[in-house]
């Protein structure tokens, strides 16, 4: 995987964090976005642990300070790197409109505490790359004031292990939080994935669809939880696990649960796993196309309107990331 | 007059269970072959096992394509060498969109016969002239393969596939059904558009209808896997009048 291109030389500003700890000066970013010492913030009374959800007194590693009223320039990219762990700790102020990259490989090992103030709006784009016999481990936790809106996508296409996890709570009316992800599990491996939402208030909105590949004798989870709490009337919430297998010893589990206590409420929730469609493949074949060429084009049909969903120059590395992947998953098919 | 198939005592099972039983059939350049005969005769078999699909085993027989052993290709070898099946059920593919599905099948085809490759403006050029031979609308050919399409669109999908692929030999099953009266015409007018001296068609039909159109130079009765009869056109005709007792309880 050649990851580290995934991200070189596009942006103006990244934030790279390397072995858990931040190689990047700290400071404020030609943007106006603020990069922190998360400890020092944390200590010197600039951060409110009790603002991010989970977050420790004694954590280390990086803030990202989004002033109020922020309006997007370019992208902020951040990249985990390396073996170890670190923290990041996004606040985006009231009213601001960013967007953050991650990209996260090696085994890092990562905690992110995000904090969408009111009416902000944050969009949260992520590629996870790990190579071959590595592990990166990644816990989300999100908290969502009135009339914010966070939109993540996520894309895991490394060739190690993965696990993820998020819990996203919308405290604020009229909140709303989407996530789009994608894991795909090769020969070998093994990722898990896990969405959480909370519907605390009235009238929020949450969408989650998260798509697994498995291919080999690949291994794939997911666990998602929506829950309504009683006073969370008018909420509308949407969960959704699509996967897709490849052979006859792939594996995906999908377990979506509802837990609702909220009685005016518009939810659902759904899983499928489905195979490769032979019928499919002889069609294309007919016309032409090789068992592979005809195999990728379905595969890279099921994965595409996640990565799609990426904007910019990044979309085309993502997808040519995703492409090599693909290439490389429906070799294993049987 | 240039061989296209010829097709010798051909056998095939699916599941251990035979439905071909020894068919013989020959198609030139340049003709139009019908083949007609009742539900679960094997017709569709027999389109399948000329594709190459590979559910189905041939289990005797010989089959040559422009000289060479058919049965010796796969099924994508025998596609870009020029064999088109038009499907009687063409295949929805969620997400995967005409224009990557076409750009692929059409690259391959042309490396097979030595052309340039496009670049994509005339690709594009090529996907929108092509349409217009079945008034394809071209905000179905920017939709992913079938997805959504209505029956009668899958059809002209199909014969839009054929125009773009330039086959040598072309086998069509069914391609009438479906069709309302206007995109049965339009349809089989595509048709008669894509033939030349050089290849063939092979339509395989229920109805004389399409017939009037494609006007076929061979009739054939395929029954119980075996071509029972074969005739000219005024065969069709007679089977439309009289329907096939007549010529099965001659057979039995
Ligand atoms: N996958 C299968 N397994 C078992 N039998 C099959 C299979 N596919 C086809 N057959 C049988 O083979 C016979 C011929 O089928 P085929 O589809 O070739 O008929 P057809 O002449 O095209 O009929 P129609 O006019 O209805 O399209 C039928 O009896 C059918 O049931
Ligand atoms: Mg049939």
């Amino acid at each position: 995987m050649e990851r580290a291109s995934l991200l070189n030389d596009m942006f103006g500003t990244v934030v790279r964090i390397c072995g858990g700890e931040c190689r990047s000066p700290f400071g404020i970013m030609p943007s106006g976005i603020r990069v922190l010492s998360l400890g020092e913030a944390i200590r010197s009374g600039a951060v409110l642990v009790e603002a991010f959800g989970g977050l420790c007194a004694d954590a280390e590693g990086v803030l990202i300070d989004i002033p109020a009223g922020y309006r997007a320039e370019g992208t902020v990219c951040i990249t985990v790197e390396g073996d170890g762990g670190c923290d990041v700790a996004i606040s985006a102020g009231d009213g601001s409109d960013a967007e953050l990259v991650f990209l996260f490989d090696g085994n890092a090992t990562c905690g992110r505490f995000v904090s969408v103030c009111h009416g902000a709006s944050l969009r949260v784009r992520e590629v996870f790359a790990s190579a071959a016999g590595e592990s990166v481990a990644v816990s989300c936790r999100a908290r969502i004031d009135g009339e914010a809106f966070m939109d993540t996508v996520t894309v895991e296409l490394g060739d190690g292990t993965a696990k993820l996890s998020y819990a996203t709570a919308l405290e604020g009316a009229m909140s709303k939080t989407v996530h789009s992800g994608l894991f795909m599990a090769g020969d070998g491996e093994r990722k898990s994935v896990a969405v959480r939402v909370e519907h605390r208030v009235p009238d929020c909105h949450s969408d989650v669809t998260m798509k697994g590949v498995a291919a080999g004798d690949g291994f794939g989870a997911f666990d998602g939880m929506l829950y309504v709490a009683r006073d969370a009337q008018h909420t509308e919430a949407y969960q959704q696990s699509r996967n897709l297998i490849m052979g006859g010893k792939a594996r995906i589990l999908t377990s979506p649960q509802l837990e609702i206590y909220a009685d005016d409420v518009k939810c659902s929730h759904g899983a499928t796993v489905g195979q490769m469609n032979d019928d499919a493949v002889y069609y294309m074949r007919q016309r032409g196309l090789s068992e592979a060429e005809a195999r990728g084009l379905q595969l890279a049909g099921f994965v595409n309107d996640i990565i799609m969903r990426f904007e910019g120059g990044l979309a085309q590395r993502v997808l040519e990331a995703a492409e090599k992947k693909i290439d490389a998953m429906q070799r294993f098919v049987e | 007059m240039k061989n296209i198939l010829t097709v010798k005592g051909l056998h095939a099972s699916i599941d251990g269970k035979e439905i071909l039983r020894g068919i013989d059939f020959t198609v030139n350049a340049g003709e139009v072959h019908a083949i007609m005969g009742p539900n679960g005769s094997g017709k569709s078999t027999f389109a399948s096992v000329i594709a190459g699909d590979p559910r189905f085993e041939v289990t005797g027989g010989e089959v040559t394509y422009n000289g060479v052993d058919l049965l010796a290709m796969n099924v994508e070898e025998r596609a870009r060498a020029g064999v088109f099946l038009s499907f009687q059920y063409p295949v929805e593919i969620p997400g995967v969109s005409m224009a990557n599905f076409m750009k692929l099948a059409v690259a391959r085809r042309r490396e097979y016969l030595g052309l340039p490759q496009l670049s994509s403006g005339e690709f594009l050029k090529m996907m929108r002239e092509k349409g217009k031979v079945v008034e394809l609308d071209s905000k179905l050919t920017g939709r992913a393969v079938n997805e959504g399409f209505s029956g009668g669109e899958k059809k002209k999908n199909e014969i839009f596939q054929m125009a773009m692929l330039q086959p040598e030999l072309s086998i069509l099953d069914e391609t009438d059904s479906g069709l309302d009266i206007d995109a049965l015409r339009i349809v089989a007018t595509g048709v008669n558009k894509l033939r030349t001296p050089d290849n063939a068609t092979v339509v395989i039909t229920h109805y004389q209808r399409l017939l009037d159109y494609i006007v076929p130079d061979f009739v054939h009765v395929l029954y119980k896997g075996q071509i029972i009869l074969s005739g000219d056109k005024s065969l069709a005709l007679k089977l439309e009048k009289e329907g096939y007792d007549w010529l099965i309880n001659q057979y039995k």
